[in-house]
């Protein structure tokens, strides 16, 4: 999040907006990346058409790059006067980054704090979590969000769970010359194993799941002519 | 391209040190990922860019040849099908340019770096469509294998990288599954669809085995990024996993393999025959196949998209006077 800053005066693009998303209403908002966008309802349209294609989410919010402070623990050692960032009053979000090994998300948005500015934010976030690798704070305020009314979800989220013809699971192909082949331990052994990232396959997103639904419609479109 | 790799060639840049170098190469050995603030080798930033601008390109060129099919698909649902796969592709562009802009590339460079040709993309994207048979064919081959290549890179050291490769994978599966279907229906088929799936395997059987990059000796690029946690297996290693899960499934459904040489050895791996890499070269360069119409078409597309800029632009800086005021 403090990535090098290109040169404003030759830097052309739009600015930057942080995006967080949160999978369904019990879970904490997280960092999935950022996206370039001109104002708020540019910065969501290009968020949800990149980062929800598929996996479940009930709500985005994007937080444009100059009212985020972030800070690791040696920058507030090297620059103490980090903790003085002066701004607005009132409501701000605290994220933490705790491991450096996650894959899908490096920033969860755990607690929501009154502060003086930016700068006692990050104080209470420093307090509250000593052994995080990097504490995030912006203004509530400073958030561009999608709407929570029931309608809202259905038109942005739904579309990306309800189209099962892009479920992969809608395609229940496999071979039983394969099967044979393993069975009689012809077929090399990595090409039989899943592949993993830090304990998820790779081919299913954390969050997708296998309805018996789906199963079942797989089963139809099976029928041979 | 062809430069062969020089291991004694340093890759500290004048302003790293040693150290630095010494403690990003433990936190990649420890299994950590690379986030865009953290501290990395100049030459790590460069190859990165590189790599995933081109990878985003092809994502974006991938939508030419099938997306030309759409309006002839035969039946609804396979039209549905192809619309949801070709939008998933600009997806994948969309993730992969996001990703590089992490490291300070700027969609504008990136962009440029295609239309005028300082950027490559996958050659597989230079063969032309010649029937319906194609579409499916390339969800099975060139999904099939690109999901190989994908899976590595989904382990790779760069985090958002990383990220977008675990989401595409998901997408490509499904992009695979459908191919799949659709040729072992065809090859099930009456002889007019037998025939059609055999000639789109004819045709696409090597460009898929070629896609996955040159042999390993002739991989200029492979030895610091593999030390540095991205490219966690070669080009042959990958185009052997593709093989040993493809051969099999495409004798099932009946299918001849159009390489005389293919062969199962004694532990089970399918041994292709010689593979044409004037060919490979020759369409990489825009020398042979639709080089210079795809990019043609990227540019149009880029042109005619111009007015959406500027009104966005427009909107933006609108925006900001009504704040300023
Ligand atoms: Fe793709
Ligand atoms: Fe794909």
């Amino acid at each position: 999040m403090t990535q090098p800053q290109p040169d404003p005066q030759s830097d052309t693009q739009w600015p930057r907006w942080e995006v967080f998303k949160q999978d369904s209403e019990k879970r904490p908002y997280q960092a999935v990346g950022s996206v370039h966008a001109g104002d708020p309802d540019h910065a969501l349209l290009t968020a949800r058409n990149v980062f929800v294609r598929r996996p479940a989410a009930v709500s985005l919010w994007a937080v444009r790059e100059d009212h985020i402070l972030s800070a690791t623990p040696e920058e507030v050692v090297s620059h103490p006067d980090v903790l003085d960032t002066p701004g607005e009053a009132g409501a701000y979000h605290i994220g933490v980054k705790k491991s450096h090994k996650r894959s899908m998300t490096f920033v969860d948005l755990i607690a929501t704090v009154k502060a003086g500015g930016p700068g006692d934010a990050l104080r209470q976030a420093q307090a509250q979590h000593p052994d995080a690798l990097t504490w995030v704070v912006f203004a509530d305020v400073a958030i561009a969000r999608t709407d929570d009314d029931a309608e809202t979800v259905e038109s942005w989220f739904a579309p990306a769970r309800d189209k099962t013809y892009k479920q992969q699971q809608y395609y229940g192909v496999i071979g039983k010359h394969v099967g044979e082949l393993k069975r009689e331990g012809r077929m090399p052994r990595r090409t039989t194993q899943e592949p993993h990232v830090a304990g998820h396959k790779v081919y299913d997103h954390p969050h997708d799941q296998t309805s018996e639904m789906l199963r079942q419609r797989a089963a139809e479109v099976e029928v041979k002519p | 391209m062809t430069q062969p790799v020089n291991p004694a060639k340093s890759h500290i840049a004048p302003d790293e040190t040693a150290e630095q170098h010494a403690a990003f190469e433990a936190r990649i050995e420890r299994g950590e990922k690379i986030e865009a603030g953290d501290w990395m080798p100049a030459e790590y930033r460069r190859q990165l860019i590189r790599m995933i601008s081109q990878h985003a390109h092809s994502e974006v060129v991938g939508m030419l040849p099938e997306g030309e099919w759409i309006a002839s698909a035969p039946t609804l649902k396979r039209k549905t099908i192809l619309m949801a796969k070709v939008q998933d592709e600009a997806g994948h562009g969309q993730y992969l340019y996001h990703a590089a802009e992490t490291l300070g590339a700027t969609r504008e460079d990136m962009i440029d770096a295609l239309l005028t040709r300082r950027a490559k993309y996958s050659s597989i994207f230079n063969y032309p469509t010649m029937t319906w048979a194609d579409v499916g064919m390339i969800g099975w081959l060139v999904d099939g294998a690109a999901i190989k290549n994908q899976t590595m890179l989904a382990g790779a050291s760069y985090g958002p990288y990383s990220r977008a490769m675990v989401r595409i994978c998901s997408e490509e599966t499904f992009h695979h599954k459908q191919g799949k279907e659709m040729i072992v229906l065809y090859a099930q088929g009456s002889a007019a669809q037998r025939e059609m799936a055999q000639d789109a395997l004819n045709r696409w059987w090597w460009p898929a085995l070629m896609m996955l990059g040159p042999h390993d000796a002739d991989s200029p690029n492979t030895g610091i990024m593999s030390k540095w946690g991205v490219k966690l297996k070669t080009n042959d290693e990958v185009r052997q996993e593709f093989i040993n899960e493809h051969a099999p499934e495409l004798l099932e459904a009946g299918l001849t393999i159009p390489d005389p040489d293919l062969h199962q050895d004694e532990i089970g791996n399918w041994k292709h025959g010689p593979i044409n890499w004037d060919e490979f070269w020759a369409v990489i360069k825009g020398e042979r196949g639709l080089g210079q119409e795809r990019l043609a078409t990227r540019q149009a597309a880029h042109d005619d998209g111009a007015w959406v800029r500027e009104a966005l632009q427009a909107y933006t800086n609108r925006q900001r006077a009504v704040a300023a005021d």
